[in-house]
């Protein structure tokens, strides 16, 4: 059995993150770790915001996350994997991934959620969480690198 | 507030996982419910669960007036029967022992199932109550 600590969407949720390498980053893919609750209704959007305005989004549904992961249950949890449309380069800096939607309602029988991790081996985290509250929101970011 | 939900081995389920708290719910409070009749969402099962604290609002409206209370409920288990405690109020003093105005509602425990009556308001009605739940596990 999994425990997990759910942040239930609403409206938006976000989490800051910093990308320290020298290099500029071309981004393969964004994968938060989403909770889905009998399969939402609605449109959610996922985007990469910088200072400048938002560097990357894209859309999916529920149906969108049940396909990526064959399965045609309405509860799971998951690293969904997001690929954008056109290429993203994002240079060292911080920046903050958002989780928003339209069309859809937050109930007690049907949301979306996004998930907090205790223990992140993708990324390292500039704080240290007094309790779980303060864990982040877990994404994976993948990126391209350079052979 | 996050939820805390416990999830079977696996990924994907085709039934609801237990939200074990944090979630809000809602349920309608028929009007003048003279029997105690149950509030869906605020059931414990003594095997499971030894406690439970609510952070409830309550709301009741006719034509013209509308009533709320907002405050935190302990449901527990002592041992050898549940127990239900109001501990917090604000706003109206709706909830009482008996009813006998018409924006009052009583509440009690039975076998762990929370149940209310409602006085009789007039035209116009509406009535629902609020809750958030955080239990304690057996």
């Amino acid at each position: 059995m999994s425990t997990l600590l759910v942040q239930q969407l609403k409206t938006t949720l976000e989490q800051d993150f910093t990308l320290k390498f020298s290099e500029r980053y071309q981004v393969a893919s964004v994968m938060p770790y989403l909770y889905m609750h009998n399969a939402p209704a609605g449109t959610f959007t996922i985007s990469i915001v910088a200072g400048y305005g938002t560097a990357a989004s894209k859309t999916f549904t529920s149906s969108a996350i049940k396909s990526a992961i064959q399965t045609t249950e309405n509860f799971a949890h998951v690293f969904y994997p997001i690929v954008f449309d056109s290429p993203v380069q994002l240079d060292a800096g911080t920046y903050t991934l958002r989780l928003s939607s339209s069309g859809y309602t937050a109930t007690a029988d049907s949301f979306l959620g996004w998930i907090q991790q205790h223990e992140d081996l993708n990324n390292q985290l500039d704080y240290t969480p007094s309790n779980d509250d303060q864990n982040p929101l877990a994404f994976r970011l993948k990126v391209y690198t350079c052979p | 507030m996050p939820l805390i939900i416990d999830f079977a081995d696996g990924f994907t389920s085709a039934t609801a996982p237990d939200i074990a708290s944090g979630v809000e719910k809602s349920f309608a409070l028929a009007n003048n419910q003279s029997t105690f009749a149950n509030i869906t969402g605020l059931l414990a099962n003594q095997a499971e669960v030894t406690s439970q604290f609510i952070d409830f609002e309550i709301i009741r409206s006719e034509t013209g007036n509308t009533y709320t209370q907002h405050g935190k409920m302990t449901h527990y288990w002592d041992g050898s029967q549940w127990n239900l405690v109001v501990e917090i109020t604000n706003g109206y003093e709706m909830i009482q022992d008996v009813v006998t105005t018409d924006y009052f509602v009583q509440l009690q425990t039975n076998a762990g199932q929370i149940q209310y009556k409602t006085g009789n308001m007039g035209a116009g009605y509406s009535g629902e109550i609020k809750f958030i739940v955080t239990e304690l596990s057996a």
